[in-house]
């Protein structure tokens, strides 16, 4: 009996070895299209079919969380290790209060898709989306305020500061800015052309503000718009990444970052005017970049995941997308 | 019964020999005309679900015969004007070779290769290097970027590294010529490569191509095999009528079973020249079998015309019954649905049975014809008493515990290696050729680069036209992509679903974001038709038909093994059982995968008939020829051991069970029982004389066992020649039948004797 019991014991320890092992294996299929990282050495990756990849040792190893859903997560916020937000594809909002361990699906007044989180605590964030949606909330999620533009526009980036003072940036070039926390926006002159036979038309997919007035956007065709007095004076630069669509920034290792398409990684030192083009040897779209302390991440289509551990000196590839080829 | 048909048989040998000779003379005509080719519908099981659905949707979603050109450059990448005019002058060539399917050929120059974008206006398709290669570094800047933009092409047409672009097309069976389209694209690439370029062409089609063009290397190889057998007969029995009459019993088959095979309509494969060989080999066995006997009989009597008749009555009961044996073995491959193995089937029953005319009829009447042999009687005899030697080692304890260590041994060497053996293919490239074959050189180039060169094709038929727009089908689409691509052998996938959502991308200004597939109807609808509107007829016909009823996923696979496509097959099949859904059906099976998967299919139900059938068959047949249960049991013993035997040394040697080696095991086994027949035949006929086991069973083995020795010996020495044959599967199938001879001729000099001596069976011993 004894050796009965030894033996099922075994046997229920390899099936539940195997069920873990076979958990934290993520789908290599996917595309991931944001990251966020916390304490350096947190990272967690949202991407298509409700992907969600956590890894609490520096992209070590990854475990899946269930988000619960099969939509599009476009992006993800990380508030602290426990409070984090994804916004997604038909209104998908999922909050967690447990570092992922359990997800849940909070109701917004919207079905349009979502493409920009931002919470600066657990209760106070915003959203951002298409046709012209932001949606607020200062309980958590309990409840949204919704403010539309009425312009049918797609706004994919948000950037607040503080509790009051938030950037959003989006098609035809427009960003908007708002000195109260959301409840009126004013929009920004930048100097973009509406049109797409323009040549100074503009999409923009990503707006970051280090501090009050230094900002920047970034959009099709490697285009970046950059500010230096809060957003009453844009400067455009023409294909700061190439002409590939640059599509996410993040500030860290004392500059900033910016990823797109084609396996575009460019950085410029804060003081510098020089961008610096870093080849990681891929064509892949890098979707979305984050930087912590030492530790940053790049993740892309079809499961690419890129990591430096040196404030971007070195960078090595963890999951290659270019696996196929191989 | 037999003493009286012999002795006719000798009366009438004149007219015997006349009618013989005039239909051999008819035959031969008949054998010049037969035509030597492949026919791939030949190779396809016939009745199969993968088969039907191949056939129904190959001309519109493509089939089988896809061959793929992979250019690589060493230095640089392949964006500069000297080299994408290669690509665009491989791809016109290709436009203009008869048989291809001209909706049917990707490449980076054709016309529906395109770099869609969306406008003020719409979506603008225009042709990534189609009618003009751009020749300004602006221009070759401009489609560098569309390539990388373009998941279609970036992976696909052109490889991540940049240094290799792949052009793929497909080619209407009916039209297609191997040798043809072979040299015509060997020509043209040649042609082409230089110091930093180089081509690499893979494909069923082109497979075929270096079969044919290795042709005659085969043939030197069969006739260099043939004289190795003539020199080593002459050599055993160096007198005149014991090579001759073997031989001219031998052209005699060989000649009606061509003819045969022509009267019957049938064509002649070049990768079955191995089956003719073997069914010549067996006759060669029986052949010899008769020249020791007319031998010892004609030492006996002095009269030629007597030992002919003496030596056929002798023979014919286990002539007969091996014979029989044989033919019905190999007729049992016909009841496969593979026309090449019915094709076969039948015409190998045929061949083999014309040993009764050759062998049984033809070679004692000759034997009437020659000069009295002469014999050197020292050489002989030394054979003779060696052979009894081991003849007596089966009526000694200490030898039979050996003998008997040996069989269990080589039992439990079987039960192993048979349980590894692979249904299918066993390796990643062709089996046919040598691994550093230029073919699977080429093979290994492609996959290492692409995502595979074995298609999968998924059928998506909807229950109604526009179908497809359902977005519950593109999504169920895409799920079955994600799921099959979880397996590492999947290299890639492509289908309208990704069209879906590079559109749905390219329309929302390139976000990544947006790569997904709408979830309502009106979505989907405006995308699949603002996509079909983008293009020219034709361009997404490979996808999706223009009533978007019909639409595929086609997978590629990086190996063709048995075991990757059990398992590919396997999970696509448990995927379309787990997700049925209302608007479309989802049937897996076409392209060469499908194709395959439904031959190892047949080949796995085939092989287990075919043994059972086999042994069923043997048994039957000795009961009746021995009148006795036990020589039935003692048969079909022998022959379980042979046939286990065989397979564990083709599965321990990386030999899969596929349409190629299937037949050859069918005749490979039936050798064993013709050796075991012959021997144990003779031990009856000696215990009949002495009455005393342990004298018959050593002279059993002496006098029938020489012949088996010489067969075995002569053959094996023959075969050697198969090994420098350009065809990996001939040299395989050469060693393989050299372990098969060499087993049933031991099986036959050791164990059968061993267990006649122990079990003393009625039909051996009866007075």
């Amino acid at each position: 009996m004894k050796k009965l019991i030894i033996f099922a014991l075994v046997v229920a320890c390899f099936f539940s070895y195997s069920a873990k092992a076979e958990e934290q294996d993520p789908s290599y299929v996917d595309d991931f299209y944001d990251v966020s990282i916390i304490d350096d050495h947190l990272i967690w990756i949202v991407g298509s079919h409700g992907t969600i990849l956590h890894s609490s040792n520096r992209g070590e190893s990854w475990v899946v969380q269930k988000g619960g859903t099969e939509d599009s997560l476009s992006s993800i916020w990380a508030i602290d290790a426990k409070h984090l937000w994804i916004a997604g594809t038909y209104g998908t909002v999922l909050r967690t209060e447990d570092g992922g361990r359990k997800w849940e699906k909070i109701s917004t007044p919207t079905k349009d898709h979502l493409f920009s989180v931002q919470f600066i605590n657990p209760q106070r964030g915003w959203i951002a989306g298409e046709r012209g949606i932001i949606i607020d909330t200062e309980n958590g999620g309990g409840k949204w305020r919704t403010h539309s533009f009425g312009n049918d526009a797609l706004l994919y980036g948000v950037s607040f500061l503080d509790s009051q003072h938030g950037y959003i940036a989006g098609e035809f070039g427009n960003i908007y800015h708002t000195p109260d926390g959301g409840k009126t926006w004013k929009q920004q002159v930048t100097g973009i052309e509406e049109g797409l036979l323009s040549e100074r038309s503009q999409c923009l997919f990503d707006i970051l503000f280090r501090d009050k007035d230094h900002g920047y956007a970034v959009g099709l065709d490697g285009g970046m718009l950059n500010t230096n007095d809060g957003g009453r004076n844009w400067k455009y630069t023409r294909e700061v990444g190439g002409k590939n669509h640059l599509l996410d920034m993040a500030l860290g290792g004392q500059g900033i970052w910016m990823v797109g398409q084609r396996g575009t990684l460019v950085h410029k030192e804060l003081n510098s005017n020089r961008w610096n083009r870093i080849d990681l040897g891929g064509k892949q779209p890098l979707n979305a970049i984050a930087m912590g302390k030492k530790l940053g991440i790049v993740v892309g289509s079809n499961g690419t995941v890129i990591r430096t551990e040196d404030e971007g000196a070195h960078w090595e590839i963890l999951k290659p997308a270019d696996r196929r080829g191989k | 019964m037999s003493k009286k048909f012999s002795e006719l048989l000798i009366r009438w040998r004149g007219s015997v020999t006349i009618v013989v000779f005039i239909l051999t003379v008819f035959f031969a005509n008949c054998a010049y005309k037969i035509e030597l080719s492949t026919a791939f519908k030949d190779l396809l099981p016939k009745d199969h679900f993968n088969t039907k659905l191949h056939q129904e949707f190959q001309n519109t979603f493509g089939g089988a015969h896809v061959i793929y050109i992979m250019m690589e450059v060493k230095k640089g990448d392949i964006f500069n004007y000297q080299t994408l005019s290669k690509i665009k002058e491989v791809t016109d060539v290709l436009e203009l070779t008869r048989g291809v399917n001209p909706y049917q050929i990707h490449s980076l120059s054709r016309h529906n290769v395109k770099d869609i974008k969306a406008t003020s206006w719409g979506l603008e398709a225009t042709p990534l290097m189609h009618p003009y290669v751009p020749k300004t570094p602006e221009g070759i800047e401009k489609l560098r970027d569309a390539v990388y933009a373009n998941e279609f092409i970036y992976g696909h047409m052109v490889s991540k590294d940049g240094k290799s672009s792949l052009i793929r097309a497909e080619f209407l069976e009916d039209k297609l010529d191997y040798t043809y389209l072979f040299n015509r694209v060997m020509q043209t690439v040649k042609k082409l490569e230089d110091g930093n370029t180089s081509f690499y062409v893979v494909g069923e089609p082109i497979l075929y191509g270096w079969l044919y063009h290795n042709l005659s290397d085969i043939l030197w190889v069969m006739g260099a095999t043939a004289l190795a057998i003539i020199f080593a007969l002459w050599f055993f029995l160096r007198r005149l009528e014991g090579i001759v009459i073997p031989l001219i019993s031998t052209s005699i088959t060989a000649i009606w079973g061509l003819g045969t095979t022509y009267l019957l309509g049938f064509n002649f494969d070049p990768l079955t020249l191995v089956v003719p060989f073997v069914i010549a080999a067996r006759t060669l066995s029986h052949s010899v079998q008769m020249a020791e006997r007319f031998e010892a009989e004609y030492k006996g009597l002095g009269d030629k015309k007597a030992a002919a008749s003496a030596s056929l009555a002798a023979l014919f009961p286990p002539a007969f019954v091996a014979i029989i044996t044989d033919a019905v073995g190999v007729l049992i491959i016909a009841t496969a649905s593979i026309p090449l193995l019915q094709k076969l089937g039948v015409t190998g029953c045929i061949w083999m049975m014309t040993d009764v005319i050759s062998v049984m009829i033809m070679a004692p009447i000759l034997y009437t014809y020659f000069p009295i042999p002469k014999k050197e009687e020292k050489r002989e005899s030394r054979l003779f008493h060696s052979l009894q030697t081991i003849g007596s080692w089966s009526c000694q304890r200490n030898t039979q515990f050996i003998i008997g260590a040996v069989a269990f041994a080589v039992v439990i060497f079987s039960a192993y290696g048979f349980q590894h053996l692979v249904v299918g293919d066993s390796r990643p490239g062709t089996p046919l050729l040598w691994p550093d074959s230029v073919y699977n050189r080429a093979m290994d180039a492609v996959n290492s680069k692409f995502p595979g060169t074995n298609q999968l094709v998924v059928v998506v038929r909807g229950n109604k036209v526009q179908a497809i727009k359902e977005p519950e089908v593109l999504h169920e689409m895409e799920n079955f992509q994600r799921e099959m691509m979880k397996d590492p052998k999947v290299g890639g996938a492509v289908s309208t679903t990704l069209m879906v959502k590079k559109l749905n991308e390219t329309l929302h200004y390139g976000h990544p974001v947006w790569k997904f597939v709408p979830n309502d109807r009106v979505s989907t609808g405006n995308l699949l038709q603002e996509l079909s509107g983008s293009g020219e007829p034709g361009d997404f016909e490979s996808l999706i038909d223009w009533g978007y009823q019909y639409a595929n996923i086609t997978f590629f696979i990086k190996d063709h093994k048995g075991g990757t496509i059990r398992e590919v097959m396997d999970r696509s099949k448990e995927f379309i059982a787990a997700h049925p859904s209302a608007y479309a059906k989802f049937e897996s099976g076409c392209g060469l995968i499908g194709l395959l998967a439904g031959a190892n299919e047949i080949i796995t139900k085939t092989n287990d008939f075919n043994l059972v059938a086999i042994l069923s068959f043997v048994f039957i047949c000795c009961v009746i020829a021995f009148r006795s249960f036990f020589a039935g049991v003692i048969f079909v013993i022998s022959l379980i051991i042979a046939n286990f035997f065989t397979m564990s040394v083709m599965s321990l040697a990386g030999v899969g069970l596929n349409i190629n080696t299937i037949p050859v095991i069918s005749l490979g086994i039936g050798l064993g029982v013709d050796y075991g027949l012959y021997i144990v035949s003779r031990i009856k006929d000696e215990y009949a004389t002495v009455k005393d086991l342990s004298i018959a069973v050593p002279l059993g083995v002496a006098t029938a066992g020489k012949a088996v020795l010489y067969t075995a010996v002569l053959m094996t020495f023959g075969l050697a020649f198969w090994y420098f044959s350009p065809l990996r599967f001939q040299a395989e199938m050469g060693v393989l039948l050299c372990i098969v001879l060499m087993m049933n001729t031991l099986g036959a000099l050791f164990l059968l004797p061993t267990l006649i001596f122990l079990i003393k069976p009625g039909f051996v011993v009866r007075r």
